[in-house]
């Protein structure tokens, strides 16, 4: 039982402690100026843009302080050119969840919408994360500290959120890629609580139908 | 009696009544008197609980609610300029109460007392339930705390399953069993309409000091929101404010009101002052007709007035047609000329007495009978045209004593009488008789309250767009739960969640008052904790077992003990605890009467309207509009039933006063034109309301003068008197005019009286030509 236990804490804690072990890569020499040394991470921004609506099957791992081992999830995320993204959950139970400039909407199994009340803080952590899925730099430069560095062919971004409502909710987000695609993005509240949502292979410049998009966007 | 002694004693009555009826109306506070209140219109001991209950709720509560969105292009705009504009309204004494919509104090002030009131307030339903379930399971009673230890983690497991269960992380170590969360699934959607999350507005919900109906609910607070307004531009210059309050409406309908009844009158005027024109050879001579109207006016006001502590205005409104009624009076007697030259006014009186009394009286029976109306304004308007009229017909006889020569002379336009007019006529009436007869059967009913105002179309529109701001544009059905206490209110709604939710699976319901325990669950809650002493040592090997941390949960067990320990508070002293914090729109969602009086609950579904509840729910369906609705389509039966009662007293006494042959005759007149114009609706295909029906009674009223009129005419062969014919042109003027009015009840009322009035007026005209005799002469002018 115990050694069970380990082997799980060890293969789930990995993301979180692999993001834990970042300092080298949040320094000064890695830190993105808006208007300086920003120019590789635009081209980059300029080709995540340019895959237009993106759909990619994922797993998120949830870090609870209060559980042993994560809360897995997995789905099918859509990523509308127009920056909404939804989350199509498959398992543990079926329902969606929605983030757009509207706010977050959820959607259970039996077809029941609901639309999350606002909160500053969770305001803040949404408008985040819709600008990180528009690779919006700017943006992104106004609420966070951005660090990067490219290792070949893949890549990985650092936000620290600035003092304020979104770093009581956000300790750091973090966005893995390989070339033009993103692979992971891991938002971090604690050491021992966080998101980690791997994205499996991406389709990219998908056509929504009328349908897919009443079903998974609004 | 002498001449100078009659006109003096005549002057001295009209004095004395002119004085007293000025001195009533001068002292009285038209501002209390005098409604606007649409809500007015419905008693306020209403027999139906639940539309006393919507009259109470939408006067008292709903209709001080004022919605104000701010904007700044296309941004919310700064916080700073946002809270001057609320602090601005907070300071003014007409603003009750403001709420800037989502703003973290007020959530977090209430989401801290239910989180620390948590085992008061949730706990109790969460044990019921719980212990329900587990005796459901058959097994022994010392087993409750394992099964609940188990039941607690398995549940845990399954919340964390659940994409939104990322927000209560935080939580779930002080609450592993799910009370806030659970209360928030149940109440989102009322934290939805309330959250004020709309990105590029900030959200504003005030409620007003005063009623929305009055003065000080208008003016003022159109001034202190312009000083908000303003204040909130001095931080952030490009602010804009966009609201929606009833007291725009209330002050718009206000405003249009005057204006209509200023434009109705003045063409009423002109329309009567034209055929006045055409019939009468002196014109200036019309002027002794105004005091008959005015004193008439003057009786109706100062009586209606006496007997209601307080009138709506649309009784003024329709009631100023009374001058229609009231001048008949004034024609009849001053257009009847001496049967000699020498003949003293009071033998003239005398003889046209019997005509006047029997036209006054039985309509003044007839309106009378409104009077046991259960709609006040149809009570308010029977004691108004009866006050009236038998003021017209005493001053005309007063008016006219007091003239040298009270002999109006008029031109005569007398139809052509000719035996074959007959072969014209016949076939008319006999067309008006397939109207009236067939046409009835095809008139329908439809009783819309909305009727009552000018339809203020941008104000409605920037209504709508302003609810929709604040969440209220989807479709949601609303329910109002009552009982006679608070505990039986918040019982009650526990049966109609149990009915509803089993009725609408999909579309849960959602009320304030899940926030209260019922007092069951709260008598039960001692015993089962005293049941549940093992329960810490229970959950922790069940939470372990499950892949929890069970020492996270440390804050949880801590408080359970504190519980155990504390003493536990009295149930009634939880009524002030919720009203204390929740405040603005959750505020309007209950009403928990301290002092253990009656109560209710409001409870909001997102579904459209369906099944009623049943009646041991004590709930009902609070479409409001709607409610109000079916009021009118009861009142307008009630109305219909004492008209009939009324017309039938009418031509009973026309029977006996004229006996049955004649009594036939002038029972006609009136009866054969009202069918005729209300089959002619029917056929047209208009749809009628309760103001038709009122409007149906006047029309009768009306023409009921006319055939009483004629008849001693008619009764010598002679073509009716000329005065009839001016009447009811000048009658059926003025109320086509209101034909045209914007306000869709005074456009039904005047059609109708108009087109009842121009019908009688043909029948008295043309029956004489249908006859096989046809008339002998035409009257002396």
């Amino acid at each position: 039982m115990f050694l069970r236990r380990l082997f799980l804490a060890l293969c789930f804690f990995t993301p979180l402690a692999r993001a834990a072990d970042m300092p080298d890569l949040v320094s000064p020499e890695n830190r993105i100026v808006i208007g300086e040394n920003d120019a590789p991470w635009r081209e980059l921004a300029a080709e995540l843009r340019a895959h237009g609506n993106v759909t990619a099957p994922f797993t998120e791992n949830r870090y609870l302080p209060f559980k042993k081992i994560p809360v897995v999830f997995t789905g099918r995320m859509r990523l509308s050119a127009e920056g909404a993204l939804s989350l199509q959950y498959e398992s543990p139970e079926k329902q969606l969840m929605l983030v757009d400039a509207r706010g977050v909407m959820l959607r259970d199994s039996r077809g029941r919408t609901r639309e999350v009340p606002s909160d500053p803080r969770a305001n803040a952590a949404t408008t985040a994360l819709l600008h990180v899925m528009r690779f919006d730099l700017d943006a992104l430069s106004r609420n966070f500290e951005l660090y990067g560095r490219r290792d070949g062919d893949t890549w990985q971004l650092v936000f620290d959120p600035r003092p304020g409502e979104l770093s009581r909710v956000l300790n750091r987000l973090v966005v893995t890629g390989k070339d033009a695609h993103v692979k992971q993005l891991e938002m971090r509240k604690s050491a021992l609580q966080g998101i980690v949502i791997v994205i499996g292979e991406a389709d990219t410049q998908v056509k929504f139908s009328d349908e897919e998009r009443r079903e998974f966007f609004r | 009696m002498e001449p100078a002694r009659q006109k003096f004693i005549a002057r001295l009555i009209l004095f004395v009544f002119a004085l007293v009826g000025a001195f009533w109306l001068l002292r009285l506070d038209y501002g209390r008197k005098i409604s606007t209140n649409v809500i007015d219109l419905i008693p306020v001991d209403e027999r139906a609980p639940e539309l006393s209950l919507v009259r109470s709720l939408t006067d008292q509560q709903q209709a001080r609610v004022l919605l104000l969105a701010l904007s700044s292009g296309s941004e919310a705009p700064p916080a700073e300029a946002v809270s001057a504009f609320a602090d601005s309204l907070r300071r003014s004494p007409t603003i009750a109460e403001v709420e800037v919509l989502g703003a973290s104090e007020t959530r977090n002030a209430l989401g801290t007392f239910v989180f620390e009131r948590r085992f008061d307030f949730l706990l109790p339903r969460w044990l019921a339930e719980k212990h329900a379930q587990f005796s459901s399971t058959g097994r022994p009673a010392s087993e409750f705390s394992t099964w609940l230890a188990g039941d607690t983690a398995e549940q845990l497991d399954h919340f964390l399953t659940r994409a939104e269960s990322v927000a209560f992380q935080e939580l779930l170590p002080s609450d592993p069993l799910l009370l806030v969360p659970s209360l928030v699934e149940k109440i989102q959607s009322l934290a939805v309409s309330s959250s004020g999350e709309v990105n590029d507005h900030a959200l504003v919900w005030a409620i007003v000091r005063d009623s929305p109906f009055s003065e000080a609910g208008q003016d003022p607070v159109f001034g202190a929101i312009e000083s908000a307004l303003s204040e909130a531009r001095a931080i952030a210059s490009e602010v804009e404010l966009r609201w929606t309050g009833v007291n725009r409406f209330a002050a718009e309908s206000k405003a249009r009101i005057k204006a209509e009844i200023s434009w109705l009158n003045t063409a009423s005027l002109i329309g009567v002052i034209g055929i006045a024109c055409l019939f009468v050879r002196r014109l200036w001579k019309v002027l002794h007709l105004v005091p008959v109207v005015l004193f008439s006016t003057l009786g109706a006001w100062v009586v209606t007035t006496m007997v209601f502590e307080r009138v709506h205005i649309l009784v003024f409104v329709i009631g100023s047609l009374l001058a229609g009624v009231a001048i008949d009076y004034g024609f009849y007697l001053y257009m009847q000329p001496a049967l000699r030259p020498d003949e003293p006014y009071r033998e003239k009186l005398g003889r046209l007495l019997k005509p006047l009394l029997t036209s006054c009286l039985t309509t003044v029976i007839g309106f009378s009978l409104l009077f046991w109306s259960e709609l006040p304004l149809v009570q308010q308007l029977g004691v108004f045209v009866s006050a009236g009229l038998i003021s017209a017909v005493a001053v005309a006889m007063l008016y006219f004593a007091q003239l040298d020569r009270a002999f109006l002379e008029t031109r005569n336009f007398s139809p052509p009488s000719s035996p074959r007019a007959r072969y014209i006529v016949r076939p008319l009436f006999a067309l008006a008789l397939i109207v009236a007869v067939v046409g009835p059967w095809r008139l329908h009913w439809r009783d819309d309250i909305r009727q009552l105002e000018i339809p203020a179309v941008e104000l409605r529109a920037n209504d709508a767009a302003v609810r929709q701001l604040f969440g209220d544009a989807q479709e949601r059905t609303a329910y109002l739960t009552h009982g006679e206490t608070p505990a039986l209110a918040r019982a009650a709604l526990e049966r109609f969640t149990t009915w509803h939710d089993a009725q609408f699976p999909h579309a849960p319901a959602t009320s304030a008052g899940y926030l209260l325990p019922t007092e069951a669950a709260w008598t039960q809650r001692g015993t089962l904790l005293n049941a549940l002493a093992d329960f810490p040592e229970k959950l922790r090997p069940a939470l372990d077992t499950r892949g929890y941390t069970a020492e996270s949960f440390e804050p949880f067990f801590s408080a359970w003990e504190d519980l155990r320990a504390a003493e536990s508070p009295a149930y009634a002293s939880l009524f002030t605890d919720i009203r204390r914090v929740l405040t603005g729109p959750l505020g309007l969602l209950f009403h928990l009467d301290e002092n253990g009086g009656p109560s209710w609950f409001l409870t909001l579904a997102d579904h459209p309207p369906g099944a009623e509840p049943p009646a041991e729910t004590s709930t009902f369906g609070v479409a409001q509009l709607e409610s109000l609705n079916s009021l009118f389509s009861r009142y307008r039966a009630d109305t219909a039933k004492l008209s009939v009662i009324g017309l039938s007293i009418i031509g009973l006494s026309v029977f006996v006063l004229y006996g049955l042959r004649r009594g036939v005759r002038i029972f006609m007149i009136p009866a054969g034109s009202c069918f005729f114009a209300l089959g002619l609706l029917g056929l047209l295909g208009q749809p009628l309301n309760l103001f038709h029906l009122l409007a149906a009674f006047l029309g009768v009223c009306l023409s009921h003068n006319y055939a009483i009129f004629s008849a001693e005419n008619a009764r010598r062969h002679e073509p009716p008197p000329p005065s009839i014919r001016i009447s009811a042109l000048t009658t059926g003027i003025s109320f086509g005019v209101l034909a045209f009015s914007r306000i869709p009840v005074i456009s039904a009322l005047g059609s109708t009286v108009a087109l009842i009035v121009f019908t009688a007026l043909l029948m008295v005209e043309l029956e004489p030509l249908g006859q096989t005799s046809g008339h002998k002469k035409p009257p002396a002018n």
